[in-house]
């Protein structure tokens, strides 16, 4: 009886014992379900694919006048997919026939407004806009057409991806990755039992892992945590998340995150993620035009992206990918003539390096780094946001098109250095500093490195514009100042010594201020230097719009100063500008999900320059172009444009610089090594050349700055710094002068006073651009300090 | 040398006499520059040194080179159409409080026309809205250096810097701005 009590008290205290542990057991599970559901959901919501910020170019502004040949117009349309008709009678059609364009403008929500669609008709004549009128003939001033979608992206996580949007994706892909990868994705939640059931049979059989029974949720938690360990407790812990993913939120969401976040490659050393950026890595254009062939590649690539590299691996690929069309066809998805024609195309992907026109991951980046030092980061993380960006997508292609040209070029020429040259081209609008273009690589990198922005390297001679601007604005100089081009040796206060030399051996002696900077004179530029001031020229920077001023050494006066292109274009940009900063915008405005405009920044300009010097200062920089390094790029531009800018070129010539304007554009082409070794280039044969190429094809105008009332025009020579006079000296050239500074008059050629003597007056016009016996001009580089 | 030199100096003014154009002494001292997609309207004309137009010079006589004198004056700046309409556009969301809205009319306006000193001081205005009142006098500094020697715009620029300073408690300069707007100002 007693035994019989103690048993049955031992079995309580068993029972109980095992219902605690079961509890306890539970209660683990719980914990470790409850952390499980936070990592996820975390991970989830903080990355849902749904609803990126779309971002868009700025839009055409069709007014009359406006320079747009009718052609160029239709290839817009075509671009903004416009399609072309008979009669276009509904939103998104035209119809062109010569010179005339019958336009069915779409309707569109623009930050200030929502543009009712409405039927415009255009004549062009003479490669401009000649009228513009509605349906009914009456005159319409000036129209936007719908901004061309240059990507979504989310401004708060700094990954360079394409995001696409359900509407973006083609709806032949979710339903190939249901038939191939999860075909009880509708109804399952989470795991798929059997499948797993059926692959643990198959790689029992086969004896080792063959087959995964994973589902695409599955697969998208694995891809979550970037843990492809096969272990069995990843395993389950990979199936509770997918569960719970299942439980929380939609099927249509999950396949969306799939879809953007699933692993497709490797380029280099980024990870390609999604098929929005696969797309544009394997075959160079947006996923939502991608045929039913180029679909299924991407589908079979997910199974295995390293085996079935398209690049490393075609027959593995190809062999894959008619294996996945002829799943389509057997499940009934495409037509069984579809699928046998789709087998026979080859595999289409594009060349590695030529992404294609169309994706602007540096521009992209620019407007990600802007939004978040410029908004609330809680606006930001809002779902849904419009971005109104500054590109201009055909500047932009053409831009693109001019840099890969040049270091294509410069490659086949065979010059030492020149092989797997980088470059950057950024393009800004001198009066508002809207950034028009940023090119960032020779091929749209997805390897998050933006060269634009990050890539801070010395700009050698273009610097010497920001001494020459201190030193006129000193008032104690002129463009026809004499200044020293003779040999120095400095000590510097670590007790090296640093003797600066002029690119030729030559040493010119007292030079006018003109020719030393047209011809990029290193010893005249530092002798100046020095002698108003360094810290007076690192000033400089900050007047024209550098945030951080520069150490003032003296080998800043010759570049030394560590610049990215973003931030020389934001120097150059105020040159341009008169003297007047803007700072460089590429986003103009930004409206949430409720059609509310954010606060924004504006367009601002700051003068602290002054107005008499930047205007010498830009005079001299078109003689660069007119006899200085800048020379060789009028070849490549048209006649007429005045343009202005100055090379550059650092030392050991590791970096090739060029910046420089006309009246509607500052463009600024670097052009050197990643790993900063020498290219062998200078300023004018590297970067100017993609500069003047670029500058050349584009619509733009001459630069011509209004002279300030308080100067005058007067004509030296150009060796001497002497006044002269047009008619008798070839080498005269026309330069602002406060009125009634004192010139000494040229003994050989004085100026012309209006008394005595007729004036010469030379057939050919005013004085030639070309300095008579001069050799061509090479920039001027810093030479190495001695030690 | 004094003889072929006449006689050359003949025979150009005999070919510059022909031709329609006036003979400029200078290179063209910029003309107003042009944006792209800018209409056929000029802006800011060009200032041009040198004989102004009409007076040819005789075929049988040689003139000699005019020499500096006072500064010819360019005519007021015009809108074109396109940012005529956009202008207005401006002016009215201004009305109706919608600053953001003016403010993209304005900018549409300025990439259309970038270089008009009337879209400079359009801007101005509404930073003053805005209560922006630096920059709308950075706006009126820019179309300052856009309007040189056309003196009706000048004088529109000098009253929106002055107003801008008022509106900072700065009164002398204010009253100077002011001075300077008036002085120009057309009769």
């Amino acid at each position: 009886m007693a035994r019989k009590k103690l048993s049955s008290q031992t079995r309580h205290q068993l029972q109980r014992g095992i219902a605690v542990l079961i509890l306890l057991l539970l209660l683990a599970a719980l914990i470790v379900v409850a952390i499980l559901d936070h990592r996820v959901t975390v991970q989830f919501e903080g990355r849902r694919w749904t609803l990126p910020a779309r971002v868009y170019a700025q839009p055409v502004d069709l007014h009359v006048g406006q320079s747009l040949s009718a052609e160029r117009f239709a290839f817009e349309l075509d671009r903004l997919g416009y399609l072309a008709m008979k009669t276009p009678n509904r939103p998104g059609t035209y119809r062109r026939r010569g010179e005339r364009v019958d336009v069915h403008v779409r309707a569109f929500r623009f930050s200030d407004e929502l543009q009712p669609a409405r039927p415009l008709r255009l004549s062009f004549g003479g490669d401009m806009i000649t009228a513009l009128t509605d349906a009914k003939g009456v005159e319409v001033p000036v129209y936007r057409l719908d901004p061309l979608l240059i990507g979504s992206i989310f401004p708060v996580h700094g990954e360079d991806r394409i995001v696409v949007s359900p509407d973006q994706v083609p709806a032949m892909l979710p339903e190939a990755l249901k038939a191939v990868e999860d075909r009880r994705f509708e109804q399952h939640h989470g795991v798929n039992l059997s499948a797993i059931l059926r692959a643990l049979f198959a790689n029992v059989r086969a004896g080792q892992v063959e087959q995964g029974g994973s589902t695409l949720t599955q697969q998208l938690v694995k891809n979550y945590f970037l843990d492809s360990r096969r272990t069995l407790r990843r395993k389950a812990e990979e199936a509770v998340m997918a569960v719970i993913l299942e439980a929380r939120f939609e099927k249509a969401d999950i396949m969306n995150a799939y879809i953007n976040e699933i692993y497709l490659g490797q380029d280099g050393r980024r990870a390609v993620h999604g098929f929005g950026l696969a797309s544009q890595f394997y075959f160079g254009k947006p996923l939502a035009e991608l045929g039913l062939h180029e679909i299924a590649l991407l589908v079979a690539i997910v199974r295995g992206p390293s085996y079935y590299d398209p690049r490393r691996h075609p027959d593995h690929a190809l062999a894959r990918r008619n294996l996945v069309l002829k799943l389509l066809a057997a499940q009934r998805l495409i037509p069984v003539e579809d699928a046998s024609r789709a087998v026979e195309r080859p595999l289409g992907v594009a060349e590695p390096g030529r992404q294609g026109a169309g994706f602007y991951p540096a521009f992209l980046d620019l407007v990600r780094r802007q939004l978040r030092r410029d908004y609330e980061e809680a606006d930001l993380t809002e779902a849904g946001l419009v971005v109104f960006s500054t590109l201009d997508p055909l500047l932009q292609d053409k831009a693109e098109r001019a840099l890969a040209g040049e270091l294509d070029r410069l490659e086949k020429s065979g010059r030492k250095g020149t092989k797997g040259l980088e470059g950057v081209i950024v393009a800004t609008s001198p009066q508002t500093g809207e950034v028009l273009a940023v090119v960032g690589g020779r091929r749209s990198s997805f390897d998050g490195f933006n060269r634009a922005l990050d890539a801070k390297r010395p700009i050698g001679s273009l610097a010497k514009p920001m001494v020459y601007l201190a030193a006129l604005e000193t008032g104690e100089f002129t463009p026809a100042s004499y200044l020293h081009d003779e040999p120095l040796t400095l000590k510097l206060p670590n007790g090296d010594t640093w003797t600066p030399a002029n690119f030729t051996p030559e040493v010119h002696g007292p030079v006018p201020m003109v020719r030393a900077l047209t011809q990029s004179l290193n010893l005249a530029t530092v002798n100046l230097g020095l002698e108003i001031g360094l810290e007076r020229v690192a000033k400089t920077y900050m007047q024209l719009g550098l945030e951080e001023q520069p150490n003032a050494f003296p080998s800043m006066l010759l570049g030394a100063a560590n610049l990215s292109p973003v931030e020389v274009a934001q120097l150059y940009n105020t040159l341009a500008n008169g003297g007047f900063r803007s700072p460089l915008r590429a986003v103009r405005a930004v409206l949430d999900e409720s059609n509310k405009p954010l606060k924004a920044p504006e367009l601002e300009v700051d003068q602290d320059t002054d107005p008499e010097a930047i205007y010498a200062l830009d005079r001299m920089l078109i003689e660069v172009m007119n006899r200085g390094t800048g020379r060789p790029a009028r070849k490549n531009l048209p006649s007429e444009l005045v343009v202005a800018g100055k090379t550059g070129t650092s030392n050991d010539y590791r970096d090739s610089w060029f910046a420089g304007f006309s009246g509607a554009h500052v463009i600024v082409v670097w052009v050197g090594h990643d790993d900063n070794s020498s290219t062998g280039l200078t300023g004018t044969t590297g970067a100017l050349a993609a500069w003047s190429k670029l500058m050349g094809s584009i619509d733009t105008s001459s630069f011509e700055p209004l002279m300030p009332e308080s100067l005058e025009n007067r004509w030296v020579d150009y060796y001497t710094g002497d006044e002269t006079s047009p008619y008798c000296s070839g080498s005269a050239l026309s330069l602002p002068f406060r009125v009634g500074t004192p010139l000494p008059p040229s003994v050989l050629c004085p100026p012309y006073t209006g008394e005595g003597d007729w004036p010469m007056v030379l057939p050919w016009g005013p004085p030639a651009a070309e300095p008579v016996g001069n050799p061509p001009v090479q920039d001027g580089i810093i030479a190495t300090p001695g030690t | 040398m004094r003889f072929t030199s006449a006689c050359l100096c003949l025979c150009l003014l005999v070919l510059v006499g022909c031709s329609a154009t006036p003979f400029k002494t200078e290179p063209p001292a910029s003309p107003a520059p042009q944006a792209p997609g800018e209409g056929p309207v000029v802006t800011a004309p060009p200032v041009v040194s040198g004989p102004s137009t009409g007076a040819e010079p005789p075929i049988d006589v040689p003139m000699p080179l005019p020499l500096p004198r006072e500064r010819p004056r360019a005519p007021p700046a015009t809108l074109s159409p396109a940012s005529k309409a956009l202008v207005a556009q401006a002016q009215g969301q201004r009305r109706r409080g919608d600053l953001p809205g003016a403010s993209v009319s304005l900018d549409r306006a300025l990439r259309i026309e970038p270089n008009n000193p009337l879209l400079w001081i359009e801007i101005g205005r509404l930073r003053m809205d805005q209560g922006n009142f630096q920059q709308a006098e950075g706006m009126g500094r820019k179309a300052l250096s856009m309007s040189i020697a056309d003196d009706a715009t000048q004088s529109q620029a000098w009253q929106l810097i002055a107003d801008s300073l008022r509106a900072r408690g700065k009164n002398p300069q204010a009253e100077e701005a002011l001075a300077r707007a008036r002085e120009l100002q057309p009769l």
